[in-house]
């Protein structure tokens, strides 16, 4: 009847979220990939600005490690002094909670969440310290670095080869509300600790030794940059389904802008936002990245550009590649781009290979079908475009024919400048001057061209400089010497350049790859729909692999069903089959294994928790080998596609026992309504008539009693039938409470029989109970009370006067069987097939042709059975058995 | 009947509401009506019945708020009339100190007997007789001693107090938690042990213990001590 109240529970619940927004801290997290991205740098920038808002900030404890830029956003702000503890005979300083709690802040700055406290402290663990601070609604700024995360710190381990030993549990990070990643490139750190950024000098090389390779932070700055993907897209994902923001990009077409760390990257981004708009294009920023450390102001600037290009909807990207032209071309491609936007270089003139006059001008030249805009910087009020056609001398040589005319034309002059200088400076000396040329060519020019300079080098010093001239003969020893080594030398340095060349391009790919796969779960995680999960990873998959997809899914519940497909292609009836194999065996198959290597494609269990939840397949667009020559990729892949589609799984079950609630509420409302409905009224009928016939019947005539009589007796009968409706309903909407008790089985009969006594017509019961006094049973005794009451009812009603009833009941350890038998015409062989389907009337049954079901309803709900048959007495008899619960 | 009764019918049903007059003033009550728990509170206080019949369902709320706020300060006999035959529901108002409860619907005989019953046991708890006849049972709550048919039967101190209490209460339902609670003093015992001493105490005072006429058992809500 309350039904339409809220939910007590649910207020409740409600209440105490808001008291918790209201009376616990949020906590903020800066979370880095290692030391020295400038977490703790971060951290106070934002408490000066929240201190600038009017917020009460104080310190607890900030670790600046002597770095003096850090050590600058001090300024200003309250630290709470630490509190030193003697144990054993040391004293350790650490954050006085305490003094902390006692003053009271809105605020509290506490670096390094994973720091281990010392001996004698309250909490062994700062992050412990962390969650009091909470607790008494203080807010905080903390820093955290992801190796201590404790399902990070196992990874880093085996790749860093350096132990983790203060590690915090990962829910530290679920707890707060806000995390942000403190995000520079490898190269960038490493600038800034050679620098002595970081750690003071002697500390440094320890640290170099041992944690920041390249390779090391690589891997850390991904960790890092999936965390907080992870985390971050969670909550936008609320956001936006709450909201129900849906995609806004109806054009594939988009507009590239290049933005580094200038005055103008602002206006850049506003320009190719209002053009963008313009033509409802889509448009992304390219943030050129070049290795050094930014200065504080262009820091500064880059990070305005930045907001700015989240602020007006853009997408970011960025660009590690040395070569930033190959970079923003490789990008645009993938983007498709129709205008690459870039800034008008300050100057030009003899250094302009250096400022990036060269890098617009080579932009052009190798911007085939790209729009190339160079939007005007400084004191040019003008956004006008202007496109530059005027190609430059490329710094870098490509390799091609291109680069073999070029490297032969120096080598020319280069020998040409020899003989001029020869007369003056000598043969030996010439030859120095071609092998330092020929050593510095490497970094230059790929290694044909290297060679081949190297060999008409050597070779024109051997003709035309050393004596005798004009000859290939070799006179001196010492002459011979050089000579050999002019090629062990431009064949070594050749070869360690390429070497090295080739590493910076697996770094370069690397991170490439690092950006992509966190642009896939960050994707993969924002979409609320299988659609945009499948075109997330199709999307990302062709970059990635330049691959083709194709996810197979059965759907939920039914396994008869067909597998529903997704994907770029749709695998034809073989591929299907081997699909399917994979789907059943949980195994990869297809191109590239050992199983079915027929196949145009490879095909994937998509695994969580070891239950294949779809098969993911990859067909290489190209050529097949490639594809698959990176498998930590397409492992990554699919297990971002299996926790995807898992999680859609998840949602849908959740929403669909939502709505099976809520109907199940439905139908307990209407039944319970119901029930009020009708017995309110018929309350009114059978009492005036109960009252007419028995309390003020003497002032009726005899006619007026038996109408009144019979209307008493029908209300009666009418009741039963809603009674039985009423109880059917319930048992098929599975509502049938079932309360089971200890209960005395010889008393509950006794209480049945009872009702039925005196018995009608010259009829008989007899009762018999095996053994004679049974233990108490386990059973709900007001179900077994409605079945025994309505199978005796039946069997009296339903049989001539003079009838014999017999009850038999026998209770075992684990089960009761009750008989009931009765010495009637029977059940005939016709009828007995129907006779517990509803409205089965017998030819004397005078109820609503409910009451067998509803007694197999309820003994089914009891988890019992009962069949109907022929007695041994003649007529009928229904056996009932009923499993007792243990006692 | 001797003395005219005062009753309080608080139903939201009027139709349910002018049956139980007419019946009620025909065999000697006056009679009140409330339609709303507001309204029965109001007039419980003002014209303090003898009995009060209460309906659950009422329209600004539940019965089981009226039979509370009344309880709290008087013992005035009450009957709950429900709609819902629900033992955990009959369980729950008896243990808030319901006298009896009805289910709807009823035959008019049958409230006006339970009616007589719930004065009957008040009125004699208040007089505070001593010495109860219950068909061959004669128990002396002075003194202690329990006769059947004149012939002395013994029982524990427990089976006693369980006795006497049922007694007190005769042709009441006395639920598993207020025999607890009355002689346990707790009701967090396994109720159980009230069927225990049930048992034992028919087999001492029944004729026929296995078909016991004196203490009957309410299926899914407590016993009953027979009157008379």
């Amino acid at each position: 009847m309350n039904e339409r109240r809220p939910d007590p529970d649910a207020l409740l619940r409600m209440l105490k979220d808001e008291e918790k927004t209201v009376d616990t801290g949020v906590l903020k997290i800066f979370l880095g990939m290692c030391a020295g991205v400038g977490k703790t740098y971060a951290m106070l920038e934002a408490a000066q600005r929240a201190k600038d808002a009017g917020i009460d900030v104080v310190i607890g404890v900030v670790e600046t490690h002597g770095r003096w830029e850090t050590e600058k956003l001090l300024d200003g702000l309250e630290v709470i002094p630490r509190k030193s503890v003697e144990h054993r005979g040391s004293s350790h300083a650490d954050m006085d909670v305490d003094a902390i709690l006692a003053r009271r802040p809105q605020l509290v700055l506490v670096d390094e969440l994973a720091h281990t406290n010392p001996t004698g402290w309250r909490h062994r663990r700062r992050f412990q310290d962390i969650d009091e601070l909470l607790d008494n609604g203080i807010n905080v700024f903390s820093t955290l670095n992801v190796q201590h995360l404790e399902s990070r710190a196992d990874d880093v381990e085996r790749i860093t080869g350096v132990s983790v030993r203060e590690r915090v549990p990962d829910s530290v990070l679920a707890k707060a509300s806000d995390v942000e990643v403190v995000d520079i490139t490898p190269a960038e750190l490493l600038q800034r600790l050679s620098e002595g950024k970081v750690y003071a000098k002697d500390r440094s090389i320890v640290a170099l030794q041992n944690f920041f390779r390249k390779g090391n932070l690589v891997a850390l700055r991904e960790m890092a940059l999936r965390t907080t993907a992870e985390r971050v897209d969670t909550d936008l994902r609320t956001y936006r389904q709450r909201y129900g923001i849906e995609e806004m990009w109806p054009s594939a077409q988009s507009y590239l802008v290049a933005i580094g760390p200038t005055p103008h990257a602002s206006r850049l981004v506003r320009w190719t936002c209002k053009v963008a708009q313009e033509h409802g294009a889509r448009w992304v920023a390219a943030i050129v990245r070049r290795p050094g450390a930014l200065s504080d102001t262009q820091e500064r600037y880059l990070q305005t550009a930045v907001s700015l290009v989240e602020e007006l909807g853009g997408e970011l990207e960025w660009i590690d590649d040395d070569d930033i032209v190959n970079g923003l071309l490789t990008l645009a491609h993938r983007r498709n781009a129709v205008t690459i936007v870039v800034g008008k270089p300050r100057r030009g003139g003899l250094f302009s290979f250096v400022t990036g006059a060269g890098i617009v001008s080579r932009l052009i030249a190798r911007a085939d079908g790209i729009d190339v805009s160079v939007v005007a910087t400084e004191n040019e009020d003008t956004g006008e475009v202007k496109p530059r056609t005027s190609a430059t001398y490329p710094f870098l040589i490509q390799s091609g024919p291109l680069a073999y005319v070029l490297t032969i034309a120096t080598a020319v002059v280069m020998i040409g400048i020899g003989l001029l200088l020869l007369p003056s400076i000598g043969y030996q000396a010439v030859g120095m001057i071609f092998l330092l040329y020929v050593s510095i060519l490497p970094v230059l020019a790929p290694r044909g061209p290297v060679l081949v300079t190297a060999v008409l080098t050597a070779g024109a010093w051997d003709l035309l400089f050393i004596p005798p001239r004009f000859t290939l003969t070799i006179g001196r020893l010492e002459d011979q010497l050089t000579f050999t080594l002019y090629f062990i030398t431009a064949l070594t340095s050749t070869f360690l350049a390429t070497r090295i060349r080739r590493r910076e391009e697996v770094i370069r790919r690397r991170e490439q790859r690092t950006e992509q796969l966190y642009a896939l779960a960050t994707e993969a995680n924002a979409s609320s729909s299988v659609t945009d999960i499948v075109d997330a990873i199709v999307h990302r998959t062709a970059e990635l692999i330049n691959a083709d997809v194709a996810i197979l899914v059965r759907p939920e519940g039914d396994a008869d069903l067909d597998v529903l497909t997704y994907g770029s292609y749709v695998p034809d009836a073989k591929e299907h089959a081997v699909a399917m194999w994979v789907y059943d065996h949980a195994r990869s198959a297809g191109c590239g294994t050992e199983t079915l290597p027929f196949a145009t494609a490879r095909y994937m269990p998509m695994s969580v928790d070891d239950r294949c939840v779809g098969v993911i397949g990859f067909r290489p667009r190209t050529s097949k080998k490639r594809s698959f020559e990176d498998p930590g990729v397409i492992e990554r892949i699919v297990r971002q596609a299996a926790w995807s589609f898992e999680r859609m799984r998840l949602n849908d079950r959740v929403s669909r026992v939502r709505q099976a609630e809520e109907s199940e509420r439905l139908s307990r409302t209407i039944l319970n309504a119901v029930s009020h409905e009708l017995r309110t009224p018929m309350a009114s009928i059978l009492g005036s008539a109960s009252t007419l016939e028995e309390v003020l019947g003497d002032n009726l005539s005899i006619d007026q009693r038996q109408l009144v009589h019979d209307m008493r007796i029908s209300a009666e009968r009418l009741d039963e039938i809603v009674t039985d409706l009423l109880d059917m309903a319930r048992i098929d909407a599975g509502k049938v409470d079932v309360k089971r008790q200890q209960i005395d089985i010889r008393e509950t009969l006794d209480v049945i029989f009872s009702e039925f006594l005196p018995l009608k017509d010259g009829r008989t019961l007899f009762v018999e109970i095996d053994p004679p006094s049974p233990p108490d049973i386990g059973t709900d005794a007001t179900i077994i009370r409605q079945v025994v009451r309505n199978l005796v009812g039946n069997a009296i009603d339903h049989t001539p006067e003079g009838t014999s009833v017999s009850v038999t009941v026998a209770v075992r350890e684990t089960v009761m069987t009750i008989i009931i038998d009765d010495d009637g015409p029977g059940i005939s062989t016709t009828e007995i097939g129907r006779i517990f389907d509803r409205f089965a009337r017998g030819p004397r049954s005078t109820g609503s042709g409910l009451g067998l079901s509803i007694v197999r309803g309820l003994v089914e709900a009891l988890n019992g059975r009962i069949v109907a048959g022929r007695s041994p007495m003649g007529g009928a008899r229904f056996t009932v058995t009923v499993p007792l619960a243990p006692n | 009947m001797t003395q005219s009764f005062q009753l309080l019918v608080v139903d939201d049903d009027v139709p349910i509401r002018r049956v139980i007059r007419i019946a009620a003033e025909a065999t000697g009550y006056r009679v009140e009506e409330a339609g709303s728990v507001a309204e029965a509170r109001v007039k419980a206080a003002l014209i303090q019945p003898d009995i009060i019949i209460l309906d659950l369902g009422l329209p600004d709320g539940s019965g089981m708020e009226v039979l509370e706020s009344v309880r709290a300060w008087t013992a005035v006999p009450i009957l709950i009339l429900t709609a819902q035959a629900d033992d955990a529901m009959i369980v729950r108002v008896l243990d808030a100190g319901a006298d009896d409860y009805i289910v709807k619907p009823f035959s008019m005989p049958a409230l006006l007997a339970r009616m007589r019953v719930a004065l009957r046991h008040h009125t004699s708890l208040e007089t505070g007789e001593s010495q109860r006849t219950i068909g061959p049972l004669t128990i002396d709550l002075a003194a202690h001693r329990v006769t059947k048919s004149g012939m002395e039967v013994h029982l524990t101190s427990t089976e006693y107090d369980l006795l006497a209490l049922l007694v007190k209460h005769a042709g009441r339902v006395l639920t598993h938690s207020f025999i607890l609670n009355a002689i346990w003093g707790s009701a967090d015992e396994d109720p159980q042990i009230v069927r225990v001493f049930i048992r034992q105490l028919r087999a001492k005072i029944e004729t026929e213990p296995a078909h016991p006429t004196l203490i009957r058992t309410e299926i899914g809500v407590g016993y009953r001590m027979e009157e008379g």
